[in-house]
């Protein structure tokens, strides 16, 4: 997979402001292990404070030649990290490395007022079921309606429900019980599309400031099963100051390295 | 001794040095939600103390769930619970591996006060454990392979995923 980035990108970006605006992006990427694409940026971005960081393109199966891709920004600015997203018209795929999806899913409307309308509405949606959340208790290995609630989120809006679930769990807009559950979901939901984009959310959110969010990031990038993850997991071990919880990401890291592992042993018998 | 084992989520009971907000010593409310009665009763399981009937255990709580997941459990000395006033009752449990469930029993007469103190002991003195999801179906499917287990009484979407 090789993504080429137009320097003189001019991204339409939205999050914060409502309204869409210029923005000029200098980039340079870079190929991720194992085919994944993740591009770092250094962006003029005056609307906000900061600097842009990185530029995590989202929408797996969205990879032909000439594809616009989503990304996704994060920078920080004096309360945190905040994010927004942006629609680089200019990104190129050059080649694909995965298969697009048949999977229904609703398109984003071409009309800004339309995609503006679309996207509250996905909010409105989402907040609603992270609302409704607060007043659930998980139990292990037993369905919940927030578990279902997740996973018919992004089956019908793809991209956009993650995005919106990324807002509510990096700015901590809800517990970190509904968060680490949330996540563990995003890691079983079958969803190729959005495969990238949830595999970002989980390995950005392994640096969460709560024990409980990390938790549930690692077990989410566990049911991922996606040894990409693995330099991101090993650091998180490795930065855990919770002992306990340290442990268990090692498992998760045990059982990614088991999994990589194997897919070797199969490649050299094929060959 | 025997050991008690109560089905928990690890994050709700780990070191709890992210909430500044909690002074030292103090029960956080979080745990409690693993502990929620009914019929001021609490469902446990006594494990051997040379934890040879620990596996089968896991085995019976897997089979009344209804998709593989991790488990965590905590682990407390029997003991201790006399020591709080918490009394047992043996009651044979409901999961599909019959022969285990004979390890099943309840913590009776629980009054809001004894689960505080329950909940206090298990945070202080209990080792907590996580089975990976993996292993958790692993340890199914040899149960189901030996005989122990009969596949279509699991839930569908763990016998879709047996062999």
């Amino acid at each position: 997979m090789t993504v080429e980035v137009d320097t003189s990108l001019e991204a339409r970006y939205r999050g914060l402001a409502a309204a869409a605006a210029p923005m000029r992006v200098t980039a340079n990427y870079f190929n991720k292990l194992l085919g994944q694409y993740n591009v770092i940026v250094h962006a003029d971005a005056a609307i906000f404070s900061g600097q842009v960081r990185r530029l995590i393109p989202a929408g797996a199966g969205r990879t032909e030649p000439h594809t616009a891709f989503y990304v996704y920004l994060t920078y920080p600015e004096a309360s945190g990290e905040m994010i927004t997203s942006i629609f680089g018209e200019k990104l190129i795929c050059r080649e694909s490395a995965q298969e697009s999806t048949t999977q229904p899913v609703e398109e984003r409307p071409e009309n800004s007022t339309l995609q503006q309308e679309h996207w509250q509405e996905v909010v409105q949606r989402v907040e609603a079921v992270f609302s409704a959340a607060e007043e659930e208790t998980f139990e292990d290995g037993m369905s919940s309606a927030f578990s279902k609630q997740i996973v018919s989120l992004v089956q019908k809006y793809s991209d956009a429900a993650i995005e919106a679930m990324t807002q509510i769990i990096m700015f901590g807009r809800t517990n970190s019980e509904v968060a680490s559950e949330a996540l563990r979901w995003l890691g079983r939901v079958n969803h190729r599309r959005t495969h990238n984009f949830r595999l970002w959310l989980l390995e950005s959110s392994l640096g969460n400031m709560s024990a409980q969010v990390r938790d549930g990031a690692s077990l989410g990038l566990a049911s991922m099963s996606d040894t990409s993850a693995i330099p991101y997991v090993r650091q998180a071990v490795e930065q855990e100051k919770n002992p306990e919880l340290r442990e268990d990401m090692k498992q998760v890291l045990e059982e990614l390295e088991d999994i990589q592992r194997a897919t070797a042993i199969k490649k050299d018998k094929e060959a | 001794m025997p050991l008690l084992l109560r089905k928990i989520k690890k994050p709700r009971w780990n070191d709890t040095g992210d909430l500044p907000w909690l002074p030292k010593g103090s029960l956080p409310a979080d745990p409690l939600a693993d502990l929620n009665t009914q019929g001021n009763k609490l469902s446990v399981w006594q494990v051997a103390d040379d934890k040879s009937n620990l596996e089968q255990i896991l085995i019976a709580l897997a089979t009344t769930t209804e998709h593989t997941d991790k488990m965590d459990y905590a682990l407390l000395d029997q003991n201790l619970l006399a020591k709080i006033g918490v009394h047992i009752s043996q009651v044979a449990g409901n999961s599909f591996y019959k022969d285990a469930n004979v390890w099943h029993r309840n913590l009776v007469e629980m009054s809001a006060d004894k689960v505080i103190l329950l909940a206090k002991t298990i945070m202080q003195l209990s080792k907590r454990v996580r089975i990976p999801e993996r292993k958790v179906l692993s340890l199914l499917q040899q149960a189901v392979d030996s005989g122990k287990v009969n596949r279509y009484d699991l839930h569908p979407d763990i016998e879709k995923k047996l062999n």
